[in-house]
């Protein structure tokens, strides 16, 4: 277990490493930072101090390496907009992110599994068709169209909810549930699939015949399966959720997070606050990946991390 | 009531399963009975519905597939009723089937699926039933139960799992076992060893047993009866010693001669030529007549199976008699023993 | 496994009228299809079909609703915008977006993946392992977070949304290419054909192509409703398509500002997506099924008596 642990975490630096590269390679090779981070009306002496600034003037390998350090020691520069450490308006930025990434995975596994459960009981019958249909839709639909449309039907039509910001509970219900569709959908098709596939092994058949009951056969013997299938698609809903469905939600609803912030400085041209958050954002991520494969070795006995990989 | 009560009672049971191009007759009007403490064995190729009427015995055939005629009587009460059959299984009918692993919830430790039953159906705490399990792992020849228990499937070798699979499907102490290949995954010699198991708890337990399978040398120390089924239809019944040493219908007798026997000299195995009907058409006459090497003119019309007074049936109008080979007469339609 | 064989024309176009009859046999799959078509129509006839210059402004019929409500006319059946712009003509233009981009994005990404994961399945070893790292290590960056950052530094334009979206997926394809691969060439058919010496062009293309070419293109239809739903977001965002070019993200964005006095400008580009992409979705679901013999064998047991599976 140690030494699983230590490979998987040198993996996983290796990992943000080459997303920060990657991101370094974007900014400073292909795109012209100073020109993006500037006004239009900036002149030429203007253009030198914040190069200097930024160390554009020094060899492109000595600024990647010092990019890099830094980056390990936490320094990823001071925001151009609020003139203090990225890292700080990220850290301070993440809890809201937290919360909501969390209420709307947490609903929409539990919601996709209890569908996707209850629809593979009766393949093909209604509820079973109502249910892929929901499915489907859950992938469908654009995040920040249903996100919009919530707020024209819930919050101006009805009411129940304020349309966006942050503050109690009731403004988290429309964002986490918009951020939960997809999941519920995506985890509803495949728990459905999977426990279908499971109630048709013959490892199942064979408990019935034994006399296990009917709870106990849905409950343990294929729903512990099926699980399993289901968690690495859940790793991904959840990474998809933080980089991904995050920043639409936030904009859409003004939520204070890190999304929100990523948007915020991608419109005043603050590439080192954007480069921030990816940061962060990508050594979440591969936690993620590292929780979901300790977490699958515990589910299922025939998974030995030492030998995995 | 003077007659027997039979434990498992399958009357011209008639099962179909909808397929493409038309609807497959799995199982055609088939009867026999298992009377407590006997052993019966259901002998066929694959696709002759032998394993239907396993779960038919269960009171579970899967739709697709349907019952659309006969019964599956336990203690003289249909199994078609589902609230019936859910108590008969488990404590009265368990079942080892063909791959061991297979069978097991890989997932879940042996312990978990011997105890999760008898919890259910013997009203046993967890504590006793943990014990019960290790006495019953001990009996089909596991060493050390207390530590196997808390293993999973895949840490046992495949034929410590076929025993395992048996220590599970007796842990309700059932009165029949249902074994579906039990021996086909495994290799010869643990075959042998599985098939001693199983004979053995039968004479201790006071089993009865359903024996099913395609291989006549499984059937022929574990079966006290056997039922020869071809294309879905049982086409000759009888006592194990009898249907081996004297076959009436052609089929058996070519079914013997394709296996490899040590106590009869065979010159050379013989194939069986030709294929298994399509069960998709209506079979009109005997099934096996295309590839009946007496078949006549007579045969286009169904030969019924009759009982004969020992018990013995076949349906063949051209029963062999007791010298392997040769025809008993044309106007035969009963294999007298 | 399907067969790898070759076939003649007529078993091809009986074939091909086998799957025509299995497409109108499915209500989803149907749907999807004439989604599809009605798509590929729009996107081809726009400016025929739309009754306006989806760009063309006019001040005096500014935030006009649509037909159904008060105030609303024929002339624009799904209203205008805050400039007067005719929304059913921008949404019909909005097609040429939400297919080319797709098009180009899973194109230059099937392609791409397609070839790395040929090679890696088919060199296996050492070369494999390097590959398959590098993908795996793409599959844990922060997708949509990355390719913001990248349209943001690189600025946005129909290319760089293309290029970024393919990036994003190509390792989808790069994967199940060599899982195919990898069985394939266990399959006995492949191991005989390299027994008796054929060359490894001929296996390739004559035993292992044919395999690959159902699930790929299943993939492809697939992550098309992906890209378009991408595309959407980032233009929604303000960083894919850009103005006086039109997609239904950005329409939604603009309408965005008048949620409140005309939400019609948002509820018609999203209807489009969202009909697209389900209706590609439910093609690819039912190319899934109908490709692979076994899950078909499936689906006619399950629709041949349903409710079925598993009962008692």
């Amino acid at each position: 277990m140690g030494r699983y642990l230590l490979k998987r975490l040198s993996q996983a630096v290796l990992v943000v490493i080459s997303v920060m590269v990657v991101v370094f390679v974007v900014t400073r090779l292909i795109g012209d930072p100073v020109a993006v981070m500037l006004p239009l009306e900036a002149t030429e002496e203007n253009r030198a101090i914040l190069e200097a600034q930024l160390g554009l003037d020094r060899p492109i390998l000595v600024q990647l390496g010092h990019y890099i350090v830094d980056a390990v020691q936490l320094d990823l520069g001071d925001s151009l907009w609020q003139r203090r450490p990225a890292i700080d308006i990220v850290l301070e930025r993440l809890p809201p992110t937290i919360v909501l990434v969390v209420a709307g995975f947490v609903l929409g596994v539990l919601l996709g599994v209890v569908i996707g459960v209850v629809s593979s009981l009766r393949p093909g019958g209604w509820v079973d068709r109502a249910a892929v249909t929901l499915g489907l839709l859950g992938v469908s639909l654009p995040q920040f169209w249903i996100g919009l449309m919530f707020i024209v039907f819930f919050s101006v039509g009805l009411g129940w909810f304020p349309t966006s910001g942050s503050g109690g509970i009731e403004f988290l219900v429309l964002p986490a549930v918009v951020l939960a569709l997809p999941i519920v959908g995506r985890i509803a098709l495949v728990t459905r699939s999977s426990m279908i596939d499971e109630m048709n092994a013959q490892h199942v058949k064979d408990a019935v015949a034994r006399g296990v009951s009917r709870t106990r056969i849905v409950l343990v013997h294929a729903l512990k399966g099926a699980g399993i299938a289901t968690l690495t698609i859940a790793g991904w809903e959840l990474i998809g959720a933080l980089a991904g469905g995050a920043v639409v939600v936030e904009t859409v609803y003004a939520w204070p997070g890190i999304g929100f912030t990523a948007m915020q400085a991608i419109e005043r041209h603050d590439i080192i606050l954007v480069q921030a958050v990816v940061f962060v954002v990508a050594i979440m991520v591969v936690t993620i990946n590292i929780i979901v494969d300790i977490t699958y070795a515990m589910l299922d006995p025939r998974v030995k991390l030492d030998r995995a990989r | 009531m003077s007659r027997r009560e039979h434990l498992l009672e399958v009357r011209n049971l008639e099962v179909v399963y909808p397929a493409r191009g038309g609807t497959v007759q799995a199982v055609r009007d088939v009867s026999f009975t298992v009377d407590e403490g006997e052993s019966t064995g259901i002998v066929g190729e694959s696709g002759s519905g032998k394993s239907t009427i396993a779960r038919a015995a269960l009171g579970l055939v899967e739709l697709p597939g349907r019952i659309v005629g006969g019964e599956v009587l336990w203690r003289g009460r249909s199994l078609r009723n589902k609230k019936y059959a859910r108590q008969v299984r488990g404590p009265e009918i368990s079942v080892v089937s063909q791959d061991p692993m297979a069978s097991m919830s890989p997932i879940l430790t042996i312990g978990t699926q011997m105890t999760e039953v008898m919890v259910r159906h013997l009203d046993l705490g967890k504590k006793e039933a943990v014990v019960r399990a290790g006495d019953l792992l001990e009996k089909v020849g596991i060493p050390d139960p207390g530590r196997r228990l808390g293993q999973y499937p895949f840490e046992f070798s495949g034929g410590m799992q076929q025993r395992v699979v048996i220590a599970i499907a007796l842990s309700c102490d059932p009165k029949m076992l249902i074994a579906d290949e039990p021996t086909t995954a495994l290799d010869v010699t643990t075959q042998a060893q599985i098939l001693d198991l199983i004979s053995s708890l039968r004479r201790d337990l006071g089993l009865s047993l359903l024996l099913i399978t395609h291989d006549l040398g499984v059937v022929a120390g574990a079966c006290d009866l056997l039922n020869v089924l071809y294309a879905g239809e049982i086409v000759e019944s009888g006592t194990a010693d009898e249907l081996f040493y004297r076959p009436h219908h052609p089929y058996t007798a070519a079914l013997l001669g394709s296996t490899p026997r040590l106590d009869v000299k065979a010159e050379r195995l013989t194939a069986i030529e030709g294929q298994p009907p399509d069960l998709r058409q209506v079979v009109a006459g005997c099934s096996f007549a295309p590839r009946c090497p007496y078949a006549t003119g007579r045969c286009e019309s169904s030969p019924t199976l009759g009982t004969s007074s020992a018990g013995r049936a076949c349906a063949c109008w051209h029963p062999l008699d007791s010298h392997q080979g040769n025809l008993t007469g044309s106007e035969g339609r009963l294999g007298h023993a | 496994m399907s067969s790898a064989r070759p076939t003649g024309n007529r078993d091809r176009s009986r074939r091909a009228a086998g799957w025509a009859i299995r497409i109108l046999r499915d209500p989803a799959a149907l749907f999807g299809i004439l989604v599809l078509l009605l798509l590929v129509a729009a996107a081809l006839f726009a400016s025929t079909i739309a009754p306006l210059d989806p760009n063309k402004q006019d001040l005096g019929a500014r935030l006009l609703p649509p037909f159904y409500a008060e105030g609303g006319s024929s002339e624009h059946v799904l209203g205008t915008d805050q400039l007067g712009r005719d929304v059913f003509s921008r949404i019909i233009h909005g097609t040429r977006i939400s297919l080319t981009i797709p098009l180009v994005s899973v194109t230059l990404a099937g392609i791409f993946g397609t070839a790395v994961g040929l090679l890696s399945g088919y060199s296996g070893g050492r070369a494999d392992t390097v590959i398959m790292r590098i993908v795996d290590t793409l599959f844990s960056f922060p997708g949509l977070l990355l390719a913001l950052t990248i349209l943001a530094v690189v600025g946005p334009s129909f290319w760089t949304l293309a290029i970024v979206l393919s990036l994003r997926i190509w390792m989808v394809f790069a994967r199940l290419t060599r899982g195919l691969v990898l069985s394939a060439r266990e399959a006995e058919y492949v191991e005989a054909a390299e027994l008796v010496g054929a060359s490894p062009t001929r296996i390739m293309m004559r035993h292992i192509a044919p395999n690959l070419t159902a699930p790929l293109l299943t993939l492809a239809v697939l992550e098309s409703a992906h890209v378009i739903l991408s595309e959407a977001a980032l233009s929604f965002l303000g960083l894919g398509i850009q103005p006086p070019q039109t997609s239904w993200g950005l329409d939604v964005a603009i309408g965005r500002q008048y949620v409140f006095s005309a939400p019609w400008l948002i509820i018609f580009p999203g209807i489009a997506i969202a009909v697209a992409v389900l209706g590609i979705n439910l093609l690819a679901s039912w190319l899934r099924v109908a490709a692979d013999p076994e899950e078909s064998a499936k689906r006619f047991a399950a629709a041949a008596d349903a409710p079925t599976g598993w009962s008692e």
